[in-house]
């Protein structure tokens, strides 16, 4: 991956607005509207909220995220990966109507997962030693 | 390390505009930081003080993740048990526009501002 901005905090519900503001500054460029900076930041958010809530409950754990603009194929690129001792890899993503079944039924659960792919273009989820990794990527 | 500052959130009840409504003026970002005293806040005055016909006012509010929608989530069938609705106003585009991907409309009335929330209510009998 290209040489992109990164961050590293700790999985704490306390840095969420400065990952969301790390988000919105190396986001930003020619051609990035409002939607879509802000498409990311709660993209970001609801991964890293899942994190602190499931991972950092049993293991105190930092969140690294790396985020850029790719001029060549014109993709706002953003990684976020933390230590855990299993792959994240959510094994069934809610459909549309699903979540409104939900929401019918007054369950929140599964709202930021859905959320998470109905933000962005495309997500890559991968695993290296001992690290979690979810790569966001949304076309300009 | 040392920790950044976090998000800065308030939820403020208003001036009443109509005797039995209840105005809350949300301002801020309510994420998972700050929905926990959301929650507390709207659980009150569900709760306690036994208030059901509820407008949020989000023209102020920059940003709401799902910690937030599950906030609302949590506490409409209580205010509707108690013959009450939860209605939002004022919403700004970036935020009906996750409203909106989430069928929330479905769910909860989103009107452009408080004249007509106090109509909608005043409907309901």
């Amino acid at each position: 991956m290209k040489s992109f901005p990164t961050i590293t905090l700790p999985a704490d519900t306390q840095i969420l607005a400065e990952l969301r503001s790390f988000i919105v500054r190396t986001a930003s460029g020619d051609g990035v509207d409002e939607l879509t900076l802000h498409a990311l930041e709660l993209a970001a958010d609801e991964i890293a909220s899942n994190v602190i809530k499931h991972v950092a409950s049993e293991m105190p754990c930092d969140i690294f995220c790396r985020c850029g603009i790719d001029p060549e194929t014109r993709t706002v690129i953003c990684e976020i990966s933390w230590q855990s001792v299993e792959p994240f890899r959510p094994d069934v993503l809610p459909e549309s109507e699903h979540i409104r079944q939900r929401l019918e039924s007054r369950q929140p659960g599964g709202l930021g997962i859905f959320l998470i792919h109905a933000l962005v273009d495309e997500i890559e989820y991968d695993y290296h030693d001992g690290r979690s990794l979810i790569r966001l990527m949304k076309k300009l | 390390m040392q920790l950044p500052i976090p998000s800065q959130f308030t939820a403020t009840e208003a001036e009443a505009p109509t005797a039995g409504i209840t105005l809350i003026e949300l301002s801020g970002q309510l994420d998972a930081h700050t929905a926990p005293d959301f929650e507390r806040f709207l659980e009150e005055r569900v709760r306690n003080e036994k208030k059901a016909k509820l407008i949020l006012d989000f023209s102020a509010l920059g940003y709401i993740s799902s910690a937030g929608l599950g906030v609302l989530m949590g506490l409409i069938e209580e205010v509707r048990a108690q013959s009450g609705d939860m209605k939002l106003i004022k919403v700004p585009e970036k935020i009906y526009h996750v409203l909106d991907l989430l069928g929330f409309p479905i769910v909860f009335e989103v009107l452009p501002n408080l004249d007509d929330a106090l109509v909608s209510f005043s409907k309901v009998k």
